[in-house]
Formats: C-alpha cells, structure tokens, sequence
C-alpha cells in the first residue's frame, strides 16, 4: 500500500512540473506589414560645408583639398642634446652648509646645423638633469638659467643630492617639462646664436656639516634636452631646397562613385598657396594629376602653373591675433585656361602630384629674423567648386553595409518583400540594386528589384515643379532567405541619370527625396 | 460523529497545512495530529481559450493557421486565462505545552508558486498570433489588457489554534517571500492603425509594464523578497454545519533595483527608424528593442518597485448528511489578478472508511462552469487524494481548463 502511494505522489509530482515549459517554446506564423526605415535626402545632407547657394537656391559644391601642410619645424629641428658639465672644485677648499663652494656661468650650444636662431618657444619638450655626488655630505645645487623664461620668471630649481655613501656615489634624477619656456639663445653676451645659458651653485646642505674638499672630489651635473618641439622660431633658418613627390593625396570629394559619366557645365578650381612663415622662397608645381583607382585612369592638368616657378614671398609678423599675416598666392583654373573639368570629371579619388620648395634662395636676407609660428604652417590647397549644372549618364554609386540580422534571425523570416516608396524631388532617375556578399565581401545573390525612382516632373528648363511619387518592389524569395543565412553585407548599387544627358540640368537646395521601406513578410514568431 | 471526525482529519492534510491557496474546499479544518505532506496543484482555464490551443501552447507545438482561426472565433472582447502552480511541503506539529495553551500548534511549511493571468481582447490575440497586416487600413481596438506573471517560493511559520469546547479552529501564519520573477502588464486602452500599405503605424496607448530583473533567472534566483500572512477560521455553527474561511497571502514583494517599468501614454505615428543622411544608412539597420520603444514614445527605467502578492480568499459552509455524506458549497477569489469569484458546491461520498469519492461542480475563477472529481484514500497513517476540476477535459479538447492536484501525508 506504502509503495502504491509513493508511486502515485510521485507521477502527480511529475504531471505537475510537465505543465510548464520545456527548453523548445511555442511558435506561429504571423504577417506584418511595418515600416522599416525612412529618410529624406536633400543636397545639404552631403554636409553643409559642401555646398552653396545662390539667392536662387542654385547650389554649388565647394571643397577644399590640402596638398601641402608643411611644417618649417622639419627643417629646423631641435635634436636631442645632452651636455655633462663636470664641476671644477678646490682640492682643500673648506666647504660650509648653505655656502656656495661652487657658481659658474656655463653656457650651452645646440648643434642645429645651418639655422641660427636667436628664440625658440617651446610648444612641447622635456628638461632631464642628473646630479652625481662623491661628497660625503649632502649638496645643494642650484640650477638657473636666466635665458629661459616663462611668463617672464626665469626658469631656476634647488635639488639635492644626499651624502655619498663610501664609493657609491649619490645620484639624483629629475625631468622638467619646458613647455611654453621661451628660450633666448643668444647667449650670456646676447651676441651669439643656437645657444642658452646657464648659471650653477652648489653648497653643503644645511643639514650637512663642514667638509674639505679632497683631489678626489667630483660632482657632475648632466642635462638632457629630449623631444623638443616648437611653437614659435626665430633667427635665420638657413637655405633648403626641396623636392616633395610624386605623392598622393585623397580626395574625398566624389567617393562612393564607381562608374558612369557625369559632365559639370562649369568647374572651378584655385590652387592657393598660404605661407605664413617669415621665409622668403620659391615653389614650382612639377606634377598635378587626378588619379581614379577604379578605372585607373590619370588626367594630369594642363596649366600654365605647371612647370613654372613661383616667387614666395614672407608674411609679416603683426605682433597681435592672429600673430601673422600671410602671404597668399591664388592661381584660378577654369575651362578656359585649363582641362580642369576633365580632371575633376575623371571623377578622381587621389591626387597627385609633386612640387619643389626652397626656403631663403637668397641667403640671409632678413638679418636673423625669421619666424615661424607652428599653428601657421606653409600651405598649399586646391579649392574646388562645382556649379551643379550637370549630366549624368550611368552615374554608379555603391555603398556597402554590414547584414542587419544574424542567421538565426533570417530563418524567422519565411516569405514576403519589401517595398520601398519614395516621393522623388530631383530630376534625376535611379535605378537600385542591392546585392548580398558573404562575411568576404563575395556576392552571393542578387535582389529582383522591379520599377526604378523616377524623376520628378521637370518644366523645358529641366527644373522640377512637382516631385513623382512610385513604389519599387523588392521580393525575398525562399532562395533569397536561404542566401542570408550566409550573409555578411549588403552592397547598394545605384545608378543615375539626369532627366537630361544632352543638356545640363540644374540642381537646387528645396529638390528633397523621400524614401520610405515597408516590410512586408510572413514571420515565425517564437517565445 | 465518527464520519465527521474522519472528515476532519484529512481536510487539515490537504487544505490548511498546505496554505490553502488550492482551490476549493475538499474537507473541514479539524485536527490535532502532527503530520508532514506533500501537496501538489496544477490548473489552468479560460472562460473562452480552448483547451486544445492551451495545450498546443503549453506543450511548445507550431500554432497552424487552423488552430489559431478556431481558437480566435471562440474569443470575445473580454477573455481571461489564468494558471498557477502550487507545490508544498508542510508539518504540522502539536505543542501541548507551547505556551501554556495545549490547544496551540506550530506550522512549518515551504512552498513554490507560478502564477499566470490574462484578460485581452479578440483584436489582442488576433495581433499577437495573425500579425498586423490583415487589419491594415483599420483601426483595431485592443481594449482592457492585463497580466500578471509571478513566480515565488515561501517560508511559512504558522499557530494554529484549536478550541474544540467552542468548535472553533483558528490560525495566522506569517510567509517570508523569495521573489524569483514577475512580469505585469496593465493597458486599459490600446488602439492601433495600420495604414493600408504599411507606410505608417499609428498607436495610441496607456500602459505600463513593471517586470523583475529577465537577467538573472532561474528557481535560485532572488530578484524581490516580501512578507505576507495567511489568516483562516473555522467556526460550528449552532444547529448544524461549519462555515470556514482562508484568505492566503495577505502581503507584497518588493523587486529589486534591476526590475524595469516601462510606460506608455502617447499617439505615436511610427514610419520606420529615420536615418538622418542617406549617406550613413547603416544606422537604419541598427534596431534595438530600445530604439523601437523611443520611437512609440515609452519611457524605460530601472527601478524598485513593490507588487501585491495575488491573495487567495475561500470561504464555504459545510455540513455533513450521515456518517458516509457531506456537502460543502463556497466562494473562491483571487485577488489583484484577473479571477472572478468561483461558486462551487462539493459532494463527498464515502462507500467505505477508507475511500470517499468527492465530486464537484463550479462556476467562475478564469473558466465558466467546469464538473471536477476527487478521490480519497485514508490509513491510520496515511492520506492521499487526487483529483481534477475540469473532469470534462478528460474527454475532449474542446473545453475550457484543465487542472490535476494531489497530495500525500503522513500522520504521527
């Protein structure tokens, strides 16, 4: 009887506990029909410092390309310097506590090569002084140095260095950081250049007691210069001739374009030249190319520019904000004095190009004067600005995105499409392909997208007076869905014409596109 | 007197020992025996769900279309559903000295509790188990929704007082709760429009959602504790009969500071996750259950919050008809959940000593009218019954509820 009870409790236990649920949920098939994403594009979504307008709204497109940000500093480097000054004592000198037995003026030359400067305004460096003792009382040393100043305090720190300990000598370490130190390098005569100067004391600590110096005696005092940096030069920075390039420059103006044809009616380009140094100098421009890596074509600009030498004039220090005024040089490029608009139309996404620079051809004609402030480098730009009055014939784009869902997640998905509906402002039709790469970048399968965006209605000037509405349909097949599984990106391809490809077609700020993707699909819904 | 007696002593195994948080009234409360038992109560029912999407649910099968359809076309605007688990462990033990009060004795019990309930609309379940697109270019109103999910476990220590002089039976019991997870939904109002093609969904809600911290789960899990206290009386009455009441977990759990709330009480048109620039779309793919609940508008915080324990209130008269026979008819409620008062009337039978046969009838609770069966059987030491309240769902899918309880005890 006992064990018939037991039993029965045991499977009422057991029927209990089977009610709840198991590691595998329930599931269905649901259908949803949600939107998914929206956007509206308008031109100024390409960034606001991109474009500009008229009073009419015509936009044009503006950028700046940097060839050249020349650091003088290259030229006129601070090397690292270590200078060891081993202090001259008295054999029998009777040394008391806090009474210099040791003060001289030491003076340090920096090895700059042809450079002679006069000042150098530390914008980031380090000051290392090693102090060795064999004196068995402890020093003080006191190290000042009037030649650098900083907000008009000289630059001076006491250290000391404990007693030595039989004929282990006491060392002692310490590293300063000299930035914003403005160091006059003319020397304790102010006479010469590439050269500070220096003052050190030593004594007896007050703690030690009176000590006779022996013939044995030494203390040294190491100082190592490291990592010296500049924000403001001055003196003669010496000649220098330079060749810079071939080399490449990006030029992200037109990425993401892969193909196609596009024609600007008018393309402007300056190439500027800002030298805000007090150097005089010459720079002839050797080379200057568009480069498309994905075509591999080269358009190299036809230019009086090119080939010839241009004068560099030096800015003039102002004493005030901005500290400089630059000497600015502008050479204008347009269709008529130059292929610019097939250089840009090569659609590059490097530039190229090559130049020679010199600095001071004529010696030192300034008399020692000089400057450079490190935030106001030599510059060399190209600014860019397209119109955007324009064909396009077949323009590609890609943009490649990561796959949104992981393989667990697609298999939920068991049919259906997406639709995308878009509200098209511009007079411009695309035509979208979205292909799916595996986690390689390898496409495995490709969408049948059916319909294109079409362009909104244009009057005989082409400009838009009412943007078309439409719908694309983009079905998932099974074998679409089976394909995500493997998938790592999705890569979008879309292609564009103008309205027009004879005649160029204007583009304005107010054109807007509306985008919006509604999914459409049978899912497995699990708990 | 003796059938009376013998009733007695295997209600107090299987009813008050035991929290009485079982439904229904199988016995009377009367004994002074020390005992230990085992009790176990698993139910479920809906006054509209049938059994055979209940069961295809519960045990994980695929939902077909035709299950659903039938189950939605058995649904109106107001549908409850409710489920709980009770799994006891309970003694009892007789101190004639404790206090000076021969009449005074201790409770010890452990008890697990899983506790579902629902009240939703036809349109709810449509959009839950359908999807949306087939009410595109409407608008569908949810209605009420409500659920409430709790899983706890609980210390008892309990007096019970008996005064046989006076015939009555008195107790209080304190519960020190460990909360393991809770989940609750309140919306007293939902709408929500598909536009016909999708290109918008438009909803308009008042809800909040409170819910324990999904992180750390499991039967060990402590993500609340509480308190709460069960009270119950006993009393004979002049001519004939008793009436008895139990009113179980009187108390709260309080969710610690990792549970979350989330409200809603806007319109919110959404039309997709917005990328800013065209040129940086990767950001449109990147939904997260955050995103979407910025986009309708809800606010999401950490927080601790405090959740009423679901009381258990049973209150019956009983009276016996001969020494084989005896009837109860009671009122059974939970409260702060979606139940309805149950009625029920119980019809004990016992052809011999040691069986009786105790069927029942019932309306109410989460179901409608439901028939159930108890069997018991009783030794000198020994008790044990088992039974159902939805007799009928033996024979059929096609009806409401199911449930199975049972208990073992041992007297000494």
């Amino acid at each position: 009887m006992k064990r018939t009870l037991s039993i029965l409790a045991s499977l009422l236990l057991l029927l209990a506990i089977s009610c709840r649920k198991g590691g595998v949920n329930p599931s269905w098939n649901a259908d949803y029909l949600l939107p998914v994403v929206k956007t509206t594009f308008s031109i100024h979504d390409i960034g606001d410092s991109l474009v500009e307008t008229d009073a009419n709204g015509f936009v044009s497109l503006v950028y700046q390309n940097s060839l050249l940000d020349f650091d003088i500093d290259t030229l006129v480097q601070m090397p690292d310097t270590v200078i060891t000054n081993n202090l001259t004592l008295l054999p029998g000198y009777n040394a008391y506590p806090s009474t210099p037995f040791y003060s001289q003026n030491e003076n340090i030359k920096f090895n700059l090569g042809e450079p002679e400067l006069s000042q150098i305004i530390v914008k980031s460096g380090k000051l290392t002084v090693e102090l060795e003792s064999t004196l068995p009382e402890p020093v003080d040393v006191v190290i000042n140095v009037p030649s650098a100043t900083k907000s008009g305090v000289a630059f001076q720190r006491t250290e000391s260095v404990a007693a030595a300990s039989g004929s282990t000598n006491a060392i002692l370490t310490k590293t300063y950081d000299i930035a914003d130190y403005s160091f006059d390098m003319r020397g304790v005569n102010k006479n010469s250049v590439n050269t500070i100067y220096y003052n050190l004391q030593a004594a007896i600590a007050a703690s030690g007691s009176q000590y006779t110096i022996k013939p044995s005696d030494k203390v040294k005092v190491k100082f190592s210069f490291e990592e010296v940096y500049p924000k403001f030069i001055k003196g003669y920075f010496g000649q220098h001739a330079e060749t810079i390039g071939p080399e490449n420059s990006a030029f992200s103006f037109l990425n993401g374009i892969d193909s196609g044809a596009i024609d600007f009616e008018d393309v402007f380009v300056d190439l500027e030249i800002i030298n805000s140094v007090g150097i005089d100098g010459t720079f002839k421009l050797n080379q200057l190319s568009s480069y498309n890596s994905r075509t591999g074509n080269t358009v190299a600009l036809n230019h009086s520019i090119v080939g010839n030498t241009v004068n560099i004039n030096r800015a003039v220090k102002t004493n005030g904000t901005p500290p400089v005024t630059p000497w600015i040089y502008t050479q204008n490029l347009d269709k008529n004095n130059s292929n610019i608009d097939v250089f840009v139309e090569n659609l590059p996404d490097q530039i190229q190009y090559g130049f020679d620079l010199s600095i001071n051809p004529l010696g030192n004609v300034s008399n020692g004067n000089d400057f450079y402030y490190s935030d106001y480098p030599f510059q060399a730009n190209l600014n860019v600005r397209i119109p955007l009055s324009l064909t396009m014939n077949g323009l590609t784009m890609y943009e490649t995105v990561d796959f949104p869902y992981a393989s667990e997640e697609v298999e939920k998905f068991n049919s259906g499409s997406f639709k995308l509906y878009y509200k098209n402002g511009f007079p411009l039709d695309a035509t979208i392909f979205m292909e799916i790469l595996d986690a390689n970048g390898v496409k495995i399968d490709q969408l049948q997208i059916t319909g294109n965006i079409a362009s909104g209605q244009v009057d005989a000037s082409y400009f838009v007076t009412a943007p078309t509405s439409g719908e694309i349909v983009i079905p998932l097949s099974a074998e679409n869905i089976a394909n995500f599984k493997q998938a790592g990106k999705i890569r979008f391809k879309t292609v564009f014409n103008t309205v027009s490809i004879t005649n160029y077609v204007k583009i304005y700020d107010h054109y807007e596109l509306e985008l919006k993707l509604v999914g459409d699909f049978n899912y497995h819904v699990g708990l | 007197m003796l059938g009376c007696r013998f009733f007695y002593v295997i209600s107090f195994l299987f009813l008050f020992v035991s929290g009485k948080s079982q439904q229904e009234n199988y016995f009377s409360l009367s004994d002074t025996s020390n005992f230990v038992s085992t009790y176990v109560d698993a139910s479920y029912n809906s006054n509209n769900l049938g059994n055979k999407f209940v069961n295809a649910f519960r045990n994980s099968e695929f939902l077909t279309d035709e299950l659903k359809t039938a189950a939605s076309q058995k649904l109106n605007a107001n549908n409850r559903f409710g489920g709980d688990l009770f799994v006891d462990i309970l003694a009892k033990i007789n101190c004639d000295t404790l206090f000076k009060r021969p009449n005074l004795s201790l409770i010890f019990g452990l008890q697990d509790r899983e506790h579902i309930d629902l009240k939703f609309s036809k349109n709810a379940f449509d959009l839950m188990f359908f999807g949306n697109k087939p009410f595109a270019g409407d608008t569908f109103d949810l209605g009420e929704l409500s659920m409430n999910v709790y899983r706890y476990q609980k210390l008892k220590i309990g007096l019970l007082n008996e005064n046989k002089e006076e015939g009555m039976v008195t107790g209080i019991a304190m519960n020190f709760i460990k909360g393991e997870m809770n989940q609750t939904i309140y919306s007293p109002t939902t709408t929500i429009y598909t536009e016909e093609f999708g290109r918008e969904v438009s909803v308009s809600s008042l809800s909040v959602y409170n819910g324990s911290d999904t992180t750390n789960n499991g039967f060990w899990a402590l993500n609340g504790v509480g308190v709460s206290f069960d009270l119950f009386g006993e009393f004979e009455l002049r001519k004939r009969g008793k009436i008895s009441f139990y009113v179980t977990d009187i108390g709260f759990i309080n969710w610690n500071r990792n549970s979350t709330t989330i409200s809603i009480d806007s319109t919110t048109v959404y039309e997709g996750v917005e990328i800013d620039n065209l040129f940086d779309i990767q950001s449109g793919f990147s939904f997260t259950t955050d995103s979407i609940l910025n986009e309708v508008g809800a606010s999401k915080r950490n927080r601790i919050y405090m959740s009423p324990t679901p009381i258990v209130f049973n209150s019956f008269f009983s009276d016996t008809i001969n020494a084989k026979m005896k009837y109860t008819v009671g009122v059974y409620h939970q409260l702060f959940v979606n139940h309805i008062p149950k009625v029920y009337a119980q019809f004990f039978w016992s052809p011999i000593k040691e069986f009786t046969v105790v069927p029942q009838i019932s309306y109410g609770g989460y179901g409608k009218f439901n028939s159930g069966l108890g069997l018991m059987l009783n030794t000198k030491s020994l008790n044990l019954v088992v039974g159902t309240r939805n007799l009928e769902s033996l024979f059929s899918e096609n009806t409401f509820g199911m449930s199975v309880f049972g208990g073992l005890g041992y007297r000494f």
